[in-house]
């Protein structure tokens, strides 16, 4: 085989790789996602930046489902924050759980538990293994006195828009005040708020019903 | 054995933590030191330090990181998937039940949530006054915190970029 030879035979693997480009994206993969692909990476993004636990994962997940993705509805989404809630485990879980499982069935509830879990586990398991001994340092210390205070405030913010798109009138706006004074001053258990709420609510419902 | 027993015992903190996050820790607590005296409670410390700052939920990262401690990346694996079992089966069935509920009557089931929207709104807000509380010690942190809330209602800023910014305001005011 002459050099002309092993050039043209050259260019036309180069047309097939590019023929299947074409098709499947760079990479030889589909470049574009699924929908389960897109609620693992959503999950996956809050789970990776945000530290400090459920609560702070909230007002990501919210902005991330109703306001970017447009999966769900404001409402659908203080339903399912209800349900979570209920639930026992750890919250986010809960909830990327029921999201999912609202955007794509089992599948999808399966693809956010794993975008939910998993940059949790992987940094653990980094930081248990490798990292513990450099864990304490000044400039961690001082870059999480800055964003503690900001995680209450954004916090505080997604209860704000919550609240203002879901509560009607004084008499819910009383209850949310009052459950909150019995959880932070008397320490109320929250299981318990969550039962008597409950209760509350089933009776309200069947009040209405009749 | 002590796999089965791990996965025993964070199939029970699924199951009976309630209220999310830093609720279910004095229940891991109880687990971990009072009953199988895996860890000590120094250890348990700079665990539930550690959870606290590193990403994800604070559940999840104490039970990879006492699994791990017990029985290396397999231990965490099984103490991961144990957390999150009773989860899984829970939600998918509160989430059948919704479903069943809302198409029999969608009337009677906004009814409800909007019965309990301030019940669950009193939790979220607990969890932001206690953040508040034990975050915000000086003017700035205050300031820090009403920037972030204003930030997070007024604009459709990413939140992610909020939060960094935060912490990059952190590094210059109090390093």
């Amino acid at each position: 085989m002459n050099f002309k030879q092993l050039t043209t035979e050259r260019a036309k693997d180069i047309n097939k790789i590019r023929a299947v480009r074409k098709k499947t994206g760079l990479w030889g993969v589909n470049i574009k996602p699924d929908k389960n692909t897109k609620i693992f990476l959503s999950f996956l993004k809050i789970g990776a930046f945000t530290i400090g636990g459920g609560f702070v994962m909230l007002p990501l997940i919210r902005q991330e489902v109703v306001d970017r993705r447009k999966w769900i509805t404001e409402e659908q989404f203080m339903h399912f924050l209800t349900i979570a809630q209920s639930s026992p485990g750890v919250m986010a879980v809960n909830l990327s759980l029921v999201i999912g499982w609202e955007i794509n069935g089992f599948s999808g509830a399966l693809s956010g538990l794993l975008g939910a879990i998993l940059p949790s586990f992987a940094s653990i398991l980094l930081i248990a293994i490798m990292f513990l001994k450099y864990f304490e340092t000044a400039w961690l210390r001082a870059f999480f006195q800055g964003a503690i205070p900001a995680t209450s405030g954004v916090i505080g913010a997604v209860v704000f828009v919550l609240a203002r798109k879901n509560l009607k009138g004084f008499y819910q706006y009383a209850v949310l005040l009052a459950a909150t004074a019995l959880l932070i001053f008397w320490h109320w258990n929250p299981v318990l708020i969550i039962i008597l709420g409950m209760i509350t609510a089933l009776f309200m419902t069947y009040r209405r019903k009749a | 054995m002590i796999f089965w027993q791990l996965f025993i015992s964070f199939f029970k903190i699924g199951i009976f933590s309630f209220g999310g996050g830093y609720a279910t820790i004095p229940l891991i607590e109880k687990e971990i030191i009072a009953t199988h005296h895996w860890l000590t409670l120094p250890q348990f410390c700079q665990v539930v330090a550690v959870a606290g700052m590193t990403p994800g939920p604070v559940g999840i990262n104490c039970a990879t990181f006492v699994g791990y401690r017990i029985g290396g990346v397999i231990g965490s694996t099984i103490a991961t998937i144990a957390v999150v079992l009773p989860s899984i089966i829970i939600v998918s069935l509160l989430y059948y039940i919704f479903k069943k509920y809302l198409a029999k009557g969608e009337e009677a089931v906004k009814v409800f949530f909007s019965a309990m929207a301030p019940v669950v709104l009193s939790l979220v807000l607990t969890a932001a006054i206690s953040i508040a509380m034990e975050g915000i010690k000086d003017p700035r942190s205050i300031f820090i915190a009403i920037a972030a809330f204003i930030l997070s209602i007024a604009t459709k800023l990413n939140i992610l970029f909020i939060l960094a910014g935060a912490g990059l305001a952190g590094l210059i005011l109090y390093l």
